[in-house]
């Protein structure tokens, strides 16, 4: 207890000399009163915005468990080195932009219905999103995978044509809407139902889509209906009548909607801190609320689950900072960073642009508001960026944007609506000395494009159009369905590809690399381009590892390896410091593409100074990752996910890669782990939470786990193993003998041989047929043995814990 | 066979031979057979045999012998075990009938009976050769006598597995009585 007392009072004593003179500390409770309270712990107010009010620069809002439904904006900015802080007290403070929806009554069957006054687009149950309900149905669950039905015939601008599944009668889709990712699939969108003719199988829509004919409902066309109260026929489904503002509802578990907290987007929440400087907000979760920071200057949110946001968060002004925090479930954007020295960092957004619109993405840097900037020397830093209707993280086409940092991110599971995409997008920009690097990108794998031959058009960085300025260096590109790093035409010019890791998998246009259009002062080094998946591509043939289909960039010191066939190497030829051979990846399969000891990629890159800045040994190596480096693609936080404990244990015999011990690791994460055995000793199993004799193995951690390495001394086979056949006989009868001798191994010192036992083989089939001691002469007599017969044997030597070692094969003829 | 010779010998006294002989001998046989040479190498066989005259110098003769060896087989150096049986009979002329000293040669059939046990398995054979000596019988007294004599036999077996000669020759002494 004094020891706690001092503690506390030293604390105190710190926090003066940090805030400001005058620093108020504010407290504000779902129990308090805006009219009865002062804003004390004992006396708190009841909203947020009471407190907004009143603070100033220094002081901190404590805000209690709770849920409270408001946008708070504060009154005045913080200053530098003095924020206005609204801090979550609690693991439950819900700042929420819905409205509950009450007095809920039975419909028809499962279906209950309730009066909301607003309209909305989203539906909750204690906090879990619904489902609009549609047509085909979600199957999936995940209305980010949603399920389509497939046009049968190209109706153009206005309308869809679909023989097999339109097939209601007259009339029955008036009044719905339709979702399609039309024609190319390079965007989807959403239009209201004109008309259905069901004669020609025809939904008019509109208003008609304005783009060009790539963008026409024709026959690939994708789709499906929603909007109608008919289509409400499976849990979890909604229907809002906006007309008379009557919303219908199934439960999930088709219960009373009375005994949940119901509640509907539409409401106002969140924090406004436009045009606000050196606001601190931490620790909230917002349920589908906002949190605006345009013309935001210093402002840090920290440790916020933006959750289903109204908007998508937009970033603008300079120096703002979030981190640790989840931005997810957009339907549109997650974030836009805009502005100047505005940072993204350790968050994790995920599932968004759920209508798979283009210039939408996970994260975007840049806004069309602030057109022709797209922000300078704004980072996104150590996120993790997954799930999304179409490109990870992109740029404005349009926009310009200079000195950006995009660093130790992953993005993966881009394209889940849309087509030709990628990780990271970017089209008619100017990066400015942006650098994207040691990001891991993987999983791009959108929906196939009957128009190319159904392959899937995704790539891990993509470069579409008129793009210049960036570098690209130390990344890792895996499992895209189209390219892996793409430089598309007609211009990719002054663009620095290095020290990349480019799987690719010879699928769909399938080149680790691929480079088209014109290339001026782009240059290609140092990267490590591999051919692995091994799909038929575009011309069906196997991936190129570089593929440059028009304009040749400068390249020198790349890496090629493609197992699949040697000739695919780089289309316009190897360059004179070319490598060639296999990159002896620590674990393919386990996506870790770090370079084994030996691997001929290793200190054969060229020096370039600002990108290899720290190599280990007598050059750099080749690709992502510099073995024995400190630096390794991929986040180095992730803060949401709870850790897990890998512990490796070994048996004698051997050690573990990574060394034995215990990792305390993200959940989730997958670990390659090889077993090293030492001198005389072998291999032999996993045991624990692996098991099988694949080596290395990927453990992947969604549990605490123990995998331990199993080994075997090596018995060594018998030495100077021979068989002889010879005649024995009598007078007047013979036999034939199959004669083995052999000697014992000196490999074996150490160990108590004690016999050898002799095996038959007969095709499958390893029969014992003898023994012999240790102490005798090493020779066996297998009798008798046909006259012309081939015999074979194997001879294991066999220690006094009964463990036969390694055989030595013998041939008697 | 024992009746066959029964017989023979009963022809033999039907005809009113005048002179008779039995010989009760010990001979040193040493196989022609390079791998029974191998196996056993020679020994020692006893027998014995019948004369009978058929004039003053011809006679009709029988015999028999025995001969046993162990050996070792050729690889595995397992013991063995043979033994041979050679049934002969044939005609003898002496050359000086009558005298102390009286030589001779005899030629005659021989129908040798065969048999070996080894760990490898055992065999029984039969097979039919001839054989052809020269000897001396020295007559010590009216009805005793001592032979001594020379022979080389071949006979032929053959098995499964091998085909081999059983004979050689043999030098031998025995004594003689005299009838």
């Amino acid at each position: 207890m004094n020891r706690f007392r001092l503690s506390a009072a030293l604390a105190v004593v710190c926090l003066a000399f940090v805030l400001p003179a005058g620093a108020t500390e504010y407290y504000v409770s779902p129990s308090g009163s805006d009219a009865g309270g002062d804003g004390s712990q004992g006396r708190p107010w009841r909203t947020i915005q009471k407190a907004a009010n009143a603070m100033s620069a220094g002081d901190t809002c404590h805000v209690i468990d709770g849920e409270y439904n408001e946008m708070v904006r504060p009154a005045r900015s913080g200053a530098a080195g003095a924020y206005i802080s609204f801090v979550a007290e609690g693991q439950s403070v819900y700042l929420n932009g819905t409205r509950p929806i009450t007095g809920w009554t039975p419909h028809s069957g499962n279906i209950w219905k309730a009066s909301a006054g607003w309209d909305f687009g989203e539906l909750f149950v204690d906090k879990q999103r619904m489902v609009l309900a549609r047509w085909p149905n979600l199957t999936s669950g995940d209305i980010y995978r949603p399920n389509f039905y497939q046009a049968t015939a190209n109706g153009g601008k206005t309308s869809i044509i679909d023989s097999v599944h339109l097939t209601q009668p007259g009339g029955f889709w008036n009044g719905a809407k339709i979702f399609m990712v039309p024609g190319w699939g390079w965007t989807a969108d959403q239009r209201d139902v004109g008309g259905y003719d069901a004669s020609s199988h025809r939904i008019s829509f509109s208003p008609a889509i304005s783009f060009s004919d790539y963008y026409d409902a024709d026959q690939y066309s994708l789709y499906f209906l929603y909007d109608k109260l008919s289509l409400l026929d499976a849990p979890s489904e909604w229907f809002l009548d906006r007309a008379s503002g009557t919303v219908y509802f199934w439960l999930p578990d088709g219960g009373n909607p009375n005994d949940h907290l119901i509640e509907a987007s539409g409401g106002s929440g969140g924090f406004d801190l436009t045009d606000r400087s050196y606001i601190r907000v931490a620790g909230f979760k917002l349920m589908s609320g906002d949190i605006k920071m345009e013309n935001a200057t210093g402002c840090l949110v920290e440790e916020v689950r933006h959750l289903f946001p109204a908007a998508g968060l937009l970033v603008s002004g300079s120096d703002n900072v979030i981190t640790r925090s989840e931005i997810a479930y957009a339907n549109y954007t997650g974030v836009w960073l805009a502005g100047t020295r505005n940072t993204l960092s350790k968050c994790h957004v995920h599932h968004c642009n759920y209508y798979g619109q283009t210039f939408n993405a996970l994260v975007v840097l840049g806004h069309r508001k602030y057109w022709p900037s797209g922000g300078s020397r704004n980072s996104i830093v150590d996120c993790s960026l997954h799930d999304t209707g179409r490109d990870g993280v992109m740029t404005v086409g349009g926009q310009d944007i200079s000195d950006c940092v995009i660093e130790h991110n992953e993005i993966y599971n881009a394209g889940l609506i849309a087509k030709d995409l990628a990780g990271f997008y970017s089209t008619t920009t100017n990066g400015g000395g942006t650098v994207i690097r040691y990001n891991i990108v993987h999983d791009i794998w959108p929906k196939e494009s009957p128009q190319f031959g159904s392959v899937r058009l995704g790539s891990g960085i993509y470069f579409d159009v008129t793009n210049s300025g960036f570098a690209v260096h130390h990344n890792v590109v895996y499992r895209t369905a189209g390219y892996g790093i793409q430089l598309n035409g007609p211009l990719t010019l002054n663009t620095l590809v290095y020290n990349n890791t480019a799987v690719g998998s010879g699928g769909g246009w399938g080149d680790a690399i691929h480079s088209a259009g014109q290339l001026g002062g782009t240059v290609l080094a140092n990267n490590l381009v591999v051919i692995l998946d091994g799909r038929k591509g575009w011309d069906n043939q196997l991936g190129w590892c570089i593929n440059f289909s028009d304009d040749v960039a400068v390249y020198h010191h790349n890496g090629y390896y493609n197992p699949l066939t040697s000739t695919r190497l780089n289309n316009k030829g190897l360059e004179g410091t070319a490598v060639t051979g296999n990159p002896l990846f620590t674990c393919s399969d386990g996506n870790d593409f770090s370079l084994l000891a030996g691997s001929p990629m290793i200190n054969t890159g060229a020096v370039i100074p600002g990108i290899t800045d720290g190599y280990v040994g007598a050059a750099p190596d080749l690709g992502a990752y510099e073995r024995g480096g400190s630096k390794r693609p991929g986040p180095r936080d992730k803060w949401w996910l709870p850790s897990q404990i890998l512990t490796l244990q070994t048996g004698v015999g051997g050690t573990t890669s990574p060394s034995p011990g215990a990792y305390t690791l993200d959940q989730g994460r997958s670990v390659c782990v090889a077993a090293v055995a030492d001198f005389h000793y072998r291999f032999t199993n996993w045991s624990g939470d692996a098991a099988g004799d694949a080596n290395p193995v990927t453990v992947t951690l969604d549990s605490n786990k123990t995998v331990k390495a199993n080994f075997q001394r090596i018995i060594y086979p018998p030495a100077n193993a021979t068989g002889t056949k010879v005649l024995n006989r009598t007078l007047s009868k013979a036999e034939f003998v199959s004669v083995l001798t052999w000697e014992a191994n000196s490999e074996n010192t150490g160990l108590n041989i004690v016999s050898y036992k002799i095996y038959r083989i007969d095709g499958n089939a390893r029969t014992a047929i003898g023994t012999v001691a240790a102490t005798a002469e090493l020779k066996f007599l297998h009798r008798p043995v046909g006259k012309d017969a081939t015999s074979t044997y194997e001879i294991v030597a066999v220690t006094n814990e009964l463990k036969e070692g390694e055989a030595a094969s013998v041939t008697v003829r | 066979m024992k009746k066959m010779f029964v017989m023979g010998l009963m022809v033999v006294l039907a005809a009113g031979a005048a002179f008779g002989s039995i010989v009760l001998k010990a001979t040193s046989f040493s196989p022609s057979d390079a791998d029974f040479k191998s196996l056993y190498g020679g020994g020692m066989a006893y027998g014995g045999e019948l004369s009978f005259g058929l004039s003053k110098s011809l006679e009709i003769w029988v015999g028999a012998s025995a001969f046993s060896k162990k050996g070792k087989t050729s690889y595995t150096q397992e013991e063995t075990s043979l033994s041979l049986i050679p049934l002969s009979g044939g005609l003898k002329w002496r050359i000086r009938p009558g005298k102390v000293v009286s030589p001779y040669l005899a030629v005659g059939a021989e129908y040798v009976l065969y048999k070996e046990s080894a760990a490898i398995g055992d065999v029984s054979a039969k097979g039919i050769g001839f054989i052809g000596k020269g000897g001396l019988l020295f007559q010590v007294a009216g009805f005793l006598g001592i032979d001594a004599h020379v022979a080389y036999s071949s006979c032929s077996m053959k098995t499964s597995d091998f085909t081999f000669n059983v004979g050689g020759l043999e030098l031998g002494a025995g004594v003689v009585f005299i009838f």
